[in-house]
């Protein structure tokens, strides 16, 4: 088994490193966004504090996880079952599983590569201190944990029943939805605990927050690892079961 | 292997297979034939639990980890070379050792550093149907696999397909292409309205039909209905 994905992993990373457009909207596009606003606050004599840092840079990581995980790896799959790929890779290799992890880990790759270039640039314009340059590092070690479940989370795409034609309309909603409710800050705690459940962004900005501060850590914890642990669980059920023919005609 | 009294309908309410029986030859190329649209890659979807297989109506057939199954469109990622892809479909199918080029078929050898999606329809198959030869299975189902090919690669292919049978393997395949299975190895079924309309050897469909060449036997076959 193991040996079988290493071969799949290996294939599937040279061609992903080989195609250089997924740089452009999880890397090139928040990039130049986050130079333009930092220009601005420059012109405007603004100076940026520890708390605006963390909150762009959650803001920013947010966008490119969520889009990244979308574009390359649940919608990957999903073109793949569309067009037969998936169909004819499970019978060689044996396990849909196998196709989804080979997928999903170079692409974890690529995207901790496009996080670290961000964070670089974020570090020569802002010159953060000690302290957040550890909640850097801290938070990029984290995705490697987070990109998997943001994974599974949206992976509940491959079971409605959506056409390749109206994919994208939805997609686009999706994007919207997941990070403008991010955005929001809920002070009740139970809002709070249902976006997280149902919000991969907001799952991923309280994993982040409980290294910034939050007032209710255990409870936090606690909640973020159900939903990690049920969203791990879903999420391979998903792959296992979901059907390997074409929705197109369907 | 057999099919026994198995009924379905699409989602759309058009109903498919009426109480369809069928057998299919263990020592013999099995080739499923009827009209466009009378559900033949249905059937091989069932077959390959593509769809749900119930076991009430599949008989004998092997489990998923045991069936290879080429689909009808060519599926293979059009930026990796002929090699990449014979490497790769190699590393997950379980092939022990380094993958060279010289482990190429001959008429592999010659694409094998060009792109995927740089190949021309048939030599796509080709790499496909390889692919799908080497690996190690009890049932192989093969969807249209000459469709597109010239006459001399379609008989390439079909040598290939008949080489699996000679392994050992089960083998049942689609097809719309008469010239490549006209001896006495190839097990046919006809496929139309729901049922399987004729079971039997090249020769006996001839013979049935009471006619000179296999396109003549299935179009009078077809126009019965």
């Amino acid at each position: 088994m193991f040996r079988k994905l290493v071969s799949l992993i290996e294939f599937e990373l040279r061609l992903a490193l080989e195609d250089k457009v997924v740089f452009l909207y999880t890397l090139m596009f928040p990039a130049a966004y986050f130079l333009v606003m930092s220009w601005n606050d420059f012109a405007a004599g603004r100076t940026t504090s520890n708390t605006d840092m963390v909150n762009n840079l959650f803001g920013f990581w947010s966008y490119i996880m969520i889009v990244g995980v979308l574009n390359q790896i649940t919608i990957t799959m999903f073109q793949m079952r569309e067009n037969n790929f998936l169909k004819m890779y499970t019978f060689i290799s044996g396990d849909k599983r196998l196709i989804y992890y080979a997928n999903l880990i170079p692409q974890m790759v690529i995207l901790q590569i496009e996080v670290a270039l961000f964070d670089l640039l974020a570090i020569i314009i802002y010159r953060p201190s000690t302290r957040v340059l550890s909640l850097i590092g801290v938070c990029w070690l984290l995705n490697f944990v987070l990109i998997p479940i943001i994974s599974f989370f949206t992976s509940i795409i491959l079971v409605l029943p959506i056409k390749s034609k109206t994919l994208t309309i939805y997609l686009t909603g999706y994007i919207f939805a997941t990070l403008s409710l991010g955005a929001v800050y809920f002070k009740s705690p139970v809002l709070n605990t249902m976006v997280t459940i149902i919000n991969p962004v907001d799952f991923q900005q309280n994993t982040y927050s409980l290294f910034v501060y939050h007032p209710h850590v255990v409870f936090i914890v606690l909640l973020l690892t159900i939903v990690g642990v049920a969203y791990i669980i879903l999420g391979n059920v998903i792959i296992s079961k979901m059907s390997l023919a074409s929705r197109t005609n369907r | 292997m057999e099919i026994k009294d198995f009924t379905y309908g699409l989602s759309s309410g058009r109903s498919l297979f009426q109480s369809l029986n069928a057998d299919f030859l263990d020592d013999k190329v099995n080739v499923l034939l009827g009209p466009n649209g009378v559900g033949k890659t249905t059937l091989l979807d069932f077959i390959s639990t593509v769809n749900k297989r119930e076991p009430t109506y599949f008989h004998g057939f092997p489990n998923f980890a045991r069936i290879a199954y080429q689909p009808q469109s060519v599926p293979f990622i059009y930026e990796a070379t002929v090699f990449q892809t014979m490497k790769m479909v190699m590393g997950v199918s379980g092939f022990k050792g380094k993958f060279r080029h010289t482990d190429l078929p001959a008429e592999l050898k010659t694409i094998a550093d060009i792109k995927y999606g740089e190949l021309s329809g048939g030599q796509r198959r080709l790499v496909m149907i390889d692919a799908i030869s080497r690996l190690d299975r009890e049932l192989y189902l093969f969807d249209e696999p000459e469709s597109g090919l010239d006459p001399k690669t379609a008989k390439q292919v079909m040598q290939k397909i008949q080489g699996i049978n000679q392994r050992g393997k089960k083998v049942i395949m689609t097809s719309h292409q008469f010239q490549n299975i006209n001896n006495d190895d190839y097990h046919l079924l006809f496929l139309k309205a729901g049922q399987i309309q004729f079971s039997g050897s090249p020769s006996e469909f001839l013979k049935k039909e009471g006619a000179t060449s296999l396109v003549d036997a299935y179009i009078k076959q077809d126009q019965l209905l």
